[in-house]
């Protein structure tokens, strides 16, 4: 050989332009949920799409006895139970489940990670992946700092790969990271020992979703929005992530959740900061994260002021939801039946930056709404001058830009027209952009396109510590205040309604009042 | 008039002047309905050009397929010398795909044209195009050099869609996609189903050399072969296909340039053209990658192997047969010139 190469001259100008470079993905927790729900669908459909490269292999590692037939079989109920599987392809299948391994280990044990470290030489060989290792830590959070410790301990972080020089490692971990800012800083400074930040994926899977990325090209490819996305055009801003369902079968995990840590401190600060940061010079991971974290660092502290002034808090008794009697929160497996664990949540968040002052950010999240639906409704100031009769205009509001999360994913205006007649008559109508109704192929899951980052090793669409921290220190105060004082008289909303009226309180102590979804 | 076209029942006959108001009535009558939803998108108009009555139906559900996951306004242009040549018969259809995709809609419509009537013809079409919507323009015919019909439709496009196998299926079939893509007056460009229909080896190719151990490989790889299907009397003419990837090939490496060698096998149970194996090897060490076209399963398998002869690397790749709407959509959804097409015809 006379010489090496460093680029793939045959990648320019393909489809797939960036390709993923040969690695083992290794699941921990793969017997769990996560795993067979959402992980193993989402591979699936990478390899139906032809999106992971050709030497790549998975590993799965839990505590359960499964062997590899075992785990080929969980892949294939996966795939068989997933609604997001889009092309059934047998042999596709038949395919990714031949490079399907299973090491069954105690997450604690030692002797559990040097065998791990001798079965991924030996796939590394087999499958010609170059050293390079995804570790998908499908645990609960707080297994999280030793599974790495123990990686490293072994050897199995080096930045550079499984002991080849041209390898990558990378750990991917799911949110909630961490309980609390104590509980997050403590738990980024346990990785860091082990681990680089530019290692680390933490995954928050609204980011993986294409309306919410859509966020993105829509303020950012369209010239005419951007000149008044700012205080002077915009009244304010409402933000909506609403649930028909209750807590499931999660009772216990919910009752130390609450809808804060579960929606708000993640889910809420992403649908903020993407509508609210200032364009980022590229979309490279630093540009783009730094922009959206300095929005999050922005905000007003909450408790800047008397905290019932900007934050509402509810919990949902009995009701009717799509028809159907709900059980209150207090009844429900597993909740305790004198739990203050708030299932609803408002706050009003200021921005303290040139283009938002003066601008309040209504966000709200609850469960047992009336409606399943996440939007974000940008209401624009009131024109300054109306020159028609005021009978004619009284059912003119101001210009709405409604931007659907899920479902019916899409865009709506609204705007006055005139009713058709003799009369000078103004009515409010939506303009609507449906992305159904527009774009006809499925889109792939969060997971599969994070997956696939990961794999590029983008962590654009990743949190960094210094995120997760800022959206910590944000929310701490609230749940700091509401933890302590248990004199809330809780059940305070039905299921099946809108949230509790300190909510509509919130917004009409300001002159304004929740958009009905 | 006596042509009769094999069109679905869903198409009805309509004035070519009372369409847009019919379109309108229809999209009313659904969303009212509930057929439709209540804004209905357009992406793009798609004129399509047959050259006989017969294919009407066969265009149809291509389109079919495509408006299951494109929102487009369709024109098929059926070009018979038996139409009348004084007026332009015009059928319509126009609908939401099935579930899951049911809130598509497109509306299709059909003209049965004299292509002795150009002016007529042309002005029916910009006359029924939607309006500021890129126009994709699928010649479903052969070589059309010197056609009118062709060239005036071909004004109104930003691209133009050619098959090359329908254009004989050779050297020369490819000289007629070079001198199309001359025009430099497609603000697209000009797209090749016959091209795209060469994606699955390309970007196996592609693959095989994403793997650092394989890419080490590739300066010593200084020769490559081309094999095709030749039917059972293999041709002496290479397939059009073949000479689009041993295009590719010398275009992404220079070292391969003049030293790719296209070749016919005797296969009976493939189309005649398609390509069965691509190989790159070394002219000084057993080096090499080939990756040949396998039936159960359906795709590609390749195998890399070092100067010593042994095997590195042994992948198989899946590669379904994309049908005639599957080609049309990945040229629809690749807006831009190709440079790839056109580095390849330069180098083949």
């Amino acid at each position: 050989m006379s010489a090496t190469q460093a680029v793939n001259p045959f990648r320019e100008g393909l489809r797939t332009q960036r390709a993923t470079e040969p690695c083992q993905l290794i699941i921990f927790g793969a017997s769990g949920d996560l795993t067979g729900r959402k992980l193993l669908p989402a591979i699936y459909n990478l390899a139906q799409a032809q999106l992971v490269p050709p030497s790549f292999n998975v590993v799965g590692f839990a505590r359960q006895p499964m062997g590899d037939d075992g785990f080929r079989q969980r892949l294939k109920d996966g795939v068989a139970e997933s609604g997001e599987v889009r092309v059934r392809d047998e042999s596709v299948l038949e395919s990714l489940a031949e490079r399907c391994h299973y090491v069954a280990g105690d997450f604690k044990d030692p002797a559990a990670y040097a065998t791990l470290k001798t079965e991924l030489a030996q796939f590394d060989a087999r499958y010609g992946t170059s050293g390079n290792c995804i570790f998908y830590l499908a645990t609960p959070a707080s297994l999280y700092s030793g599974i790495v410790e123990q990686l490293h301990a072994v050897g199995l972080t080096s930045p550079s790969g499984n002991g080849q020089s041209a390898g990558f490692t990378r750990i991917v971990v799911e949110k909630p990271f961490g309980h609390d800012l104590a509980s997050a800083k403590a738990l980024n400074a346990e990785m860091l020992r082990f681990v680089s930040e530019d290692q680390i994926y933490r995954i928050d899977h609204y980011l993986g979703k294409e309306t919410v990325q859509n966020i993105l090209v829509f303020r950012f490819s369209n010239g005419i929005f951007e000149p008044i996305w700012n205080r002077r055009y915009v009244d304010h801003v409402q933000i909506t992530v609403a649930e028909t369902l209750g807590i499931e079968s999660r009772g216990a995990f919910y009752e130390e959740t609450g809808i804060v840590r579960d929606i708000m401190q993640n889910h809420m600060l992403q649908l903020m900061s993407l509508v609210a940061m200032e364009p980022p010079q590229t979309f490279d991971a630093r540009d783009f994260r730094d922009e959206k974290i300095r929005v999050i660092e922005a905000i007003k502290p909450l408790n800047a002021a008397p905290l019932s002034d900007v934050a509402v808090r509810g919990q949902y008794g009995p009701g009717a939801v799509a028809g159907e009697d709900a059980i209150g929160y207090r009844e429900e497996n597993g909740v305790a039946k004198d739990s203050i664990t708030p299932t609803y949540a408002a706050f009003k968040c200021q921005i303290d930056n040139w283009r938002w002052a003066g601008v309040p950010f209504y966000v709200r999240s609850g469960k047992r709404l009336p409606k399943r639906i996440s939007e974000i409704a940008v209401q624009f100031k009131e024109a300054p001058h109306l020159p028609f009769e005021r009978s004619q205009v009284e059912a003119v509001e101001g210009n709405v830009l409604a931007l659907r999360i899920q479902p019916d994913e899409g865009i709506t205006l609204k705007f006055g027209a005139k009713v058709p007649g003799p009369s000078m008559r103004i009515r409010t109508v939506a303009m609507d952009f449906a992305y159904g109704a527009t774009f006809g192929d499925e889109d792939a899951s969060p997971y599969e396109r994070l997956i696939l980052d990961c794999m590029k090793g983008d962590q654009t669409l990743f949190d960094r510590a210094d995120g997760v921290e800022a959206a910590w220190a944000l929310v701490d105060p609230v749940l700091s205040a509401w933890e302590a004082d248990k004199s809330v008289k809780f059940p305070n909303y039905a299921a099946g309604t809108w949230g509790p009226a300190a909510a509509d309180e919130l917004l009409a102590r300001d002159g304004r009042r929740w958009r009905r979804l | 008039m006596s042509l009769k076209l094999d069109l679905p029942p869903t198409f009805t006959p309509v004035e070519v002047g009372a369409i847009e108001d019919d379109l309108a009535a229809r999209w009313h009558t659904a969303t009212r309905d509930g057929a439709a939803p209540a804004a209905h998108s357009s992406t793009l108009n798609l004129i399509v050009c047959v050259e006989d009555a017969a294919a009407a139906g066969e265009v149809s559900k291509v389109v079919d397929r495509l408006a299951a996951t494109h929102p487009i306004r369709s024109l098929t242009i059926v070009s018979d010398e038996l139409a009348d040549d004084r007026r332009v018969a015009a059928w319509l259809g126009a609908g939401c795909a099935p579930a899951p995709a049911a809130q598509i809609c497109s509306e299709e419509i059909t003209l049965l044209v004299n292509p002795d009537a150009l002016e007529l013809n042309v002005s029916t079409v910009e006359g029924l195009l939607a309006g500021d919507l890129p126009a994709y323009f699928y010649w479903r015919g052969a070589a059309p050099t010197g056609d009118p019909l062709f060239a005036g439709l071909a004004r109104l496009a930003d691209k133009v869609i050619v098959d090359s196998v329908r254009f004989g299926d050779g050297p020369a079939a490819l000289d007629t996609v070079r001198r199309l893509l001359n025009h430099r007056s497609y603000r697209f460009g000009v797209a090749d189903l016959n091209w795209e229909r060469t994606a699955p080896w390309r970007e196996a190719v592609a693959a095989c050399f994403d793997d650092p151990s394989v890419l080490a490989l590739l300066p010593s790889l200084d020769r490559a072969s081309v094999d095709f299907a030749g039917g059972s009397s293999p041709a002496q003419r290479p397939s059009a296909r073949a000479l689009l990837v041993a295009g590719w090939l010398a275009s992404r490496e220079a070292r391969l340039r003049n030293r790719i060698r296209v070749r016919a096998t005797a296969l009976q149970e493939l189309g005649s053209g398609r390509v069965v194996q691509v190989s790159l090897s070394s002219s000084q060490t057993m080096a090499q990658l080939a990756l040949e076209r396998r039936s159960s399963p359906t795709g590609i398998g390749a195998t890399a192997r070092d100067a010593s002869g042994h095997t590195i690397r042994m992948w198989s790749f899946p590669a379904s047969t994309l049908g005639e709407a599957e080609l049309i959509h990945r040229c629809i959804d690749a807006p831009a010139r190709d440079p790839l097409l056109e580095a390849a015809l330069h180098h083949e």
